[in-house]
């Protein structure tokens, strides 16, 4: 039985709604067994996401995720973080290069220079190897969205508002350069 | 003679609960407490070593002790020196008339750590303490959990002071408790079932990557999802690949024997240089096979299964696939019976007990 629950599941309201019930029964089932367990902590991870064009529906996807899975991010992630934003940095893009055969990204990227799906998983075993002592420090040294990161995108609604507060805060979404050119409204 | 120790705190001690009540729950208690009382003498049961006079040392330490907290998981009930420690606690609160008087009002508080519902009767004339969601090492600091784990424990320490001043003068007697064994009066409930169902439900749409770590026993890591296509066994295999290069021993086995398809990322593609070809045994087979065995928990067995696959030098990811390679492999796994088999399991050493064989032997 395990220590820690990677939970995967994509962005449609069958996976979602399924992992929701699952993460739920799996607690109870372990509570209800007499034997001895500590508690079972539960990484949710967006998976096969793709936010390379639709982003403002891959941004209310996430919107959706970080209000159903809060809870599970709760029990281990900081409370200055919110979830939002971590749902945003445990994904794991669709990257189609790795659909046409098994692959492991860890290696082969480093041989062709690309960077995408490792970055993710980096941060996932980074994430698991910690034991979760340590997570901000964690997820701050990857904090500055480089070049080779998909756009984090906040909310709509969070992105105004946060637009209106601070308008140079917007680069930490990565955002296309001409976005956060835009005047603000 | 007079009281020695505030508290007398009781558990099941081993790898699982020992690290948590030393380094979280008992330096926390005590903080709080501390805040309410001033300072105080705890002692915590896991202090006593086996030894020639235990029995009479461990006896003297809990007759010396004004209040006892019991840490209850599944397993309390199960350990003699548990239920000797807690027998002798509510002798002595029937002796003074203190049982069953409300929750500030008494000598034992129990606080549960785990083991859900499955506690006997005994123990449910008070209301617990419940901690079964902060149970975990990693409790990290300024997480929502923590704050509540913060939380209860104000509330527990409260119920300790408010008892603390209510306990009778110190007695010479109580030392003379024998500690009689309550299992007679545990039920039956407790005496350990297996809900073979759940299990089945629990493990076998998953597949784990074990990861050892600082802990002793190591750690199993399982990816989940609830359909498949997703990238859940790639996601896996590239993360076991980056905990091997981080210095941990990597285990990963197939448990998707309905879907199989892990081997596949570790098994060497034309690109792969010769020296990250796979190396193992020749034979076919693999957890299935493990399954099959009549003693599943049997170490060489799954040794005789192990595959390494080389990651750098001096680096490897173990693995154990599911056994897909076999040409009769459908029609067997169609014909096993789970029922059969954690049934079986469960009378021979619990399913528990097989899976920790599996975890401990690797």
């Amino acid at each position: 039985m395990p220590d820690l629950l990677i939970l995967l599941f994509a962005a449609n309201w069958q996976n979602i709604d399924w992992c929701q019930r699952i993460a739920h029964g799996i607690r109870e089932v372990r509570r209800s067994l007499p034997y001895d367990r500590t508690f079972l902590p539960i990484i949710p991870v967006l998976a096969r996401f793709d936010s390379r064009e639709e982003s403002d529906r891959a941004a209310v996807a996430m919107d959706r995720v970080a209000e159903r899975f809060a809870p599970y991010f709760t029990d281990w992630l900081p409370r200055s973080i919110r979830p939002r934003d971590m749902v945003a940095w445990s994904i794991l893009p669709y990257v189609p290069r790795y659909s046409f055969e098994e692959a492991l990204p860890v290696e082969d990227e480093s041989e062709t220079g690309a960077q995408g799906l490792s970055f993710y998983y980096q941060l996932l075993s980074d994430l698991i190897r910690s034991h979760f002592q340590g997570v901000r420090a964690i997820l701050a040294g990857v904090g500055v969205p480089g070049a080779f990161l998909p756009p984090m995108l906040p909310s709509a609604m969070e992105l105004r508002a946060e637009r209106r507060r601070d308008p140079s805060a917007i680069r930490r979404y990565a955002m296309p350069s001409w976005f956060a050119k835009r005047k603000n409204p | 003679m007079d009281y020695e120790h505030h508290v007398f705190i009781s558990y099941a001690h081993g790898d699982l609960w020992t690290p948590w009540v030393r380094d979280i729950f008992v330096p926390r208690l005590r903080a709080y407490l501390e805040l309410e009382v001033g300072r105080l003498n705890i002692f915590v049961s896991d202090q006593i070593q086996p030894g020639s006079n235990w029995e009479n040392f461990l006896k003297r330490k809990i007759a010396r002790s004004m209040i006892m907290v019991a840490l209850i998981s599944a397993s309390y009930f199960t350990r003699e020196w548990c239920r000797r420690e807690m027998a002798m606690m509510m002798e002595r609160e029937k002796y003074l008339g203190m049982d069953g008087q409300g929750d500030n009002y008494g000598l034992l508080i129990p606080v549960r750590i785990g083991g859900g519902d499955s506690f006997p009767d005994l123990i449910s004339r008070v209301q617990f303490h419940d901690f079964e969601d902060f149970t975990y090492l990693g409790l990290p600091a300024g997480t929502e959990i923590a704050l509540r784990f913060e939380q209860r424990l104000k509330m527990l320490a409260k119920t300790v002071a408010q008892m603390l001043q209510h306990v009778p003068a110190f007695c010479d007697d109580w030392q003379n408790f024998a500690g009689e064994d309550l299992r007679p009066q545990l039920a039956p409930k407790v005496a350990g079932y297996f809900n073979a169902a759940t299990a089945h439900r629990l493990i076998i749409t998953s597949a784990y990557p074990r990861v050892s770590s600082d802990k002793a026993s190591g750690s199993v890591i399982t990816f989940y999802s609830f359909k498949g296509g997703i990238g859940r066994s790639m996601a896996l295999a590239n993360v076991a690949v980056l905990l091997a290069r981080a210095g941990k021993r990597v285990l990963c086995i197939d448990w998707d024997l309905e879907a199989p398809g892990l081997g596949r990322y570790f098994r060497a593609s034309p690109r792969h240089a010769p020296e990250l070809i796979i190396a193992g045994p020749d034979r076919q087979g693999g957890l299935l096979d493990i399954l099959e065995s009549s003693k599943p928990d049997n170490t060489a067995l799954w040794q005789a299964y192990l595959l390494a696959r080389p990651i750098a030098d001096g680096v490897q990811v173990d693995f154990i696939g599911s056994g897909e390679d076999a040409p009769d492999y459908s029609s067997r796994l169609a014909e096993f019976n789970w029922e059969n088999f954690f049934a079986k399991s469960a009378r021979r050493s619990s399913y528990r007990g097989f899976t920790e064989r599996v975890e401990s032997s690797l």
